[in-house]
């Protein structure tokens, strides 16, 4: 990266090797349990990822952990101050980049920097020096004076991490950070958070795309229905789904008008089917040796092959192999069964 | 130390953002200049002393026995210009004017001049206005005859600054000084409401979390929407005391009698918007429900129908309203009141104002369980 770097500062008095310390979390809205005893520990210059499905707990696990929510039970400690006892002092230590474009659109880039960089107790050269920084590390110094309004998607995203860097903090907390933009801007703010962890900062990264938490971070915490349901190395993570592999099977005219009995197929079928709008997808638990039988099956179903595809295990695989459902909102990609 | 620098850091984003809105700043500057600009021009006739109308009012008056009631028909007799004067019974009287064969009837009571007739007419009519205004100055003139010191008092008052306005302030303005006063009250509500619905379209957006996550207490940020929505408020009555006084020659009055009616003023006005964003979360609803709050006020206190054509009940079952407050505040200043003359409104819209304010306050507390 040219130019200057945002790297965070020491703290003070933290020999404790975590950044972020999550302790048995629980929060209930009304009958609703939305965070269900949540544990997990970040390692210092760690980038760990929070994945699972919409709902799944994710947001109001940030939100405790940033300070906004009060947790039923459980603490959090950042660099061993606790969130609970010390808020300020904690979020002084953190980033956070909300889901929501948190962003004033009749201001500029640079104003709307400058209005948190207040917030954050910033004045004078640093203030200025810090917002250098960090437009240059998300590619918007030409656009600094540029009121927000006019910028594209992608753009409000970037300056949205922007935002989220003032102050230096020691842990990065983003939430699903590109969430609906293009695929250009997609990869600058991936590159941004390599580089932001190869210069040694904490990050917690929620998303439900798999591809980017396997881009991005050393260890995962799979989350559903408020519970961590796998922890650990995602070498380790992915091994739980045993030698799974999926089995896909393209319906270049769609699955709804193909001529054959769905649900014959299934059930004559013994491993789990998932009908995706332009695709048929099969889990095969004992891997790749039990393709032909599946093959097989369906030729016997009328199911025309135009091609078939065999993916290896990875986490969504995991999360279908430990919850039995697909880890995207199957409403964007088709229909889930 | 570091809460009122955030607070100052809110206040004045909030002040920025509002500032750097074009389409705001048109609505709450230029909307209301065209339509002081066009009541101005249009309904002059309605607020001058040469307003004649095109016929003479039909009025029908209760016939009387002691001087001073005869007195009082003669003197409304002798503006044949303005009535034709039809002497008839009590029961009479309103039975003609609900079978509309006069336009107005005066019952004039025994104990006339001490007692103040009743004026009979249709609602919104303006005759019922000017018959009060013209009673009311005849019995002034009665009470200076009939006492010496009296007479002393209304001529110290006819020299000095009239700040004996009565129960009525907002005679003897013209419809510029009326509508610039009244557009003025009016749309101070909706500026200062900007800053609330901008507070609340920061909730839904994250940028409240966002702030919050930078070390900003919830108390701090709600007292910052509150304190630029007051900011917001002065700032714009000052602009449209300028503008006014420039473009229509509006004169508001002793400068420090109006600094602190529009503290005050701004302030309730802010904490009407600020219990409304306690009770309503959502920004579009908020802007709307505002929108319909503040123009049923502004009717019913006089921003935009004058208070001289509104019913005499209506005037005074409406008259606790803070925009009406402030409206009758800054028409005693036009009349050159001073503000130690301006002790009850004072009194009344800061004590709106905190009032409004801590129970927005309580009811955001309910609602935010749960915030850490």
């Amino acid at each position: 990266m040219p130019g200057q770097r945002v790297k965070p500062p020491d703290v003070q008095g933290t020999a404790d090797s975590h950044a972020l310390q999550v302790d048995g979390l629980k929060k209930r809205y009304g009958k609703t349990v939305a965070v269900d005893g949540v544990s997990f520990t970040v390692r210092r210059g760690e980038t760990f990822g929070l994945l699972g499905p919409n709902g799944a707990g994710k947001t109001t696990t940030l939100e405790i952990i940033a300070g906004l929510t009060a947790p039923d039970a459980g603490d959090v400690s950042v660099c061993g101050i606790s969130i609970r006892k010390a808020t300020q002092q904690a979020q002084r230590l953190l980033g956070v980049v909300p889901q929501g474009l948190a962003l004033y659109e009749e201001m500029t880039a640079s104003q709307n920097l400058s209005y948190f960089a207040r917030l954050r107790g910033l004045s004078g050269a640093e203030r200025k020096r810090q917002i250098g920084e960090v437009l240059e590390l998300v590619g918007l110094s030409q656009d600094a004076r540029r009121k927000v309004a006019g910028f594209s998607g992608g753009m409000k995203r970037r300056l949205n991490i922007a935002i989220g860097l003032l102050g230096r903090p020691q842990v990065l907390l983003l939430d699903e950070p590109t969430v609906g933009i293009d695929p250009q801007s997609r990869r600058h703010i991936l590159d941004s958070v390599r580089r932001l962890a190869d210069e040694g900062m904490t990050i917690l990264y929620t998303s439900h795309y798999m591809e980017e938490v396997e881009y991005l971070c050393q260890r995962i915490a799979i989350m559903d229905r408020g519970r961590i349901i796998a922890h650990g190395p995602i070498a380790e993570v992915r091994a739980l789904a045993g030698d799974s592999v999926v089995l896909r099977i393209p319906a270049a005219a769609g699955i709804a008008d193909a001529p054959f009995d769905l649900e014959k197929l299934r059930a004559n079928l013994n491993v789990p089917m998932e009908v995706r709008a332009d695709e048929l997808r099969f889990r095969l638990p004992h891997g790749a040796a039990q393709v032909p039988s599946v093959l097989n099956t369906l030729l016997e179903h009328g199911v025309r092959l135009d091609g078939m595809r065999v993916d290896t295990p990875n986490l969504e695989t995991v999360f279908l192999a430990l919850t039995g459902k697909a880890l995207r909102d199957p409403g964007a990609d088709g229909v889930a069964s | 130390m570091q809460a009122a620098r955030q607070l100052i850091t809110i206040i004045s984003g909030l002040l920025m953002r509002l500032v750097r809105d074009g389409s705001a700043i048109v609505w709450l500057i230029m909307l209301p200049l065209l339509i002081i600009f066009v009541l101005g021009v249009t309904v002059q006739g309605l607020f001058s002393p040469d307003f004649t109308p095109a016929r003479p009012f039909r009025v029908a008056i209760t016939e009387a026995s002691s001087d001073a009631q005869q007195h009082l028909i003669r003197a409304l007799g002798s503006q044949e210009d303005f009535f034709e004067i039809i002497p008839v019974s009590d029961l009479d009287a309103r039975r003609m004017v609900l079978d509309r064969e006069v336009d107005a009837a005066v019952l004039v009571p025994n104990g006339y001049p001490e007692e103040a007739p009743v004026v009979v007419s249709e609602p919104g009519q303006a005759v019922g206005s000017i018959l009060e205004e013209f009673i009311q100055t005849e019995r002034w003139s009665i009470a200076a005859v009939d006492s010496a010191v009296e007479l002393a008092r209304m001529e110290v008052a006819s020299e000095g600054p009239n700040t004996d306005a009565g129960d009525s302030p907002w005679l003897g303005l013209s419809a510029f000084e009326y509508y610039a006063v009244g557009l003025t009250v009016m749309f101070v509500m909706f500026a200062a409401h900007h800053a609330m619905v901008f507070t609340a379209g920061d909730r839904e957006s994250g940028a409240y979390a966002r702030v919050r996550a930078f070390g900003v207490k919830r108390e701090t940020y709600l007292l910052g929407g509150w304190a630029a929505a007051v900011a917001i408020g002065v700032a714009f009555i000052a602009v449209m005391a300028g503008l006014t006084r420039l473009l229509f020659g509006v004169a508001w009055g002793d400068w420090l009698g109006w600094l602190v009616l529009t503290a005050v003023t701004a302030a309730a006005m802010a904490s009407v918007s600020f219990l409304m964003s306690s009770v309503v979360a959502k920004s579009s609803t908020l802007e709307q429900l505002g929108s319909t709050v503040f123009m049923i006020m502004a009717m019913a206190s006089g921003s935009s129908i004058p208070l001289h054509v509104l019913p005499s009940w209506l005037k005074s079952a409406l008259a606790w309203l803070p925009s009406r407050v402030a409206l009758e505040g800054y028409f005693q200043l036009s009349h050159g009141a001073h503000s130690r003359n301006l002790a009850p409104e004072l009194a009344a819209l800061g004590t709106t104002s905190l009032i409004l304010f801590t129970l927005g306050w309580l009811i955001s507390s309910v609602r935010a369980r749960g915030e850490a």
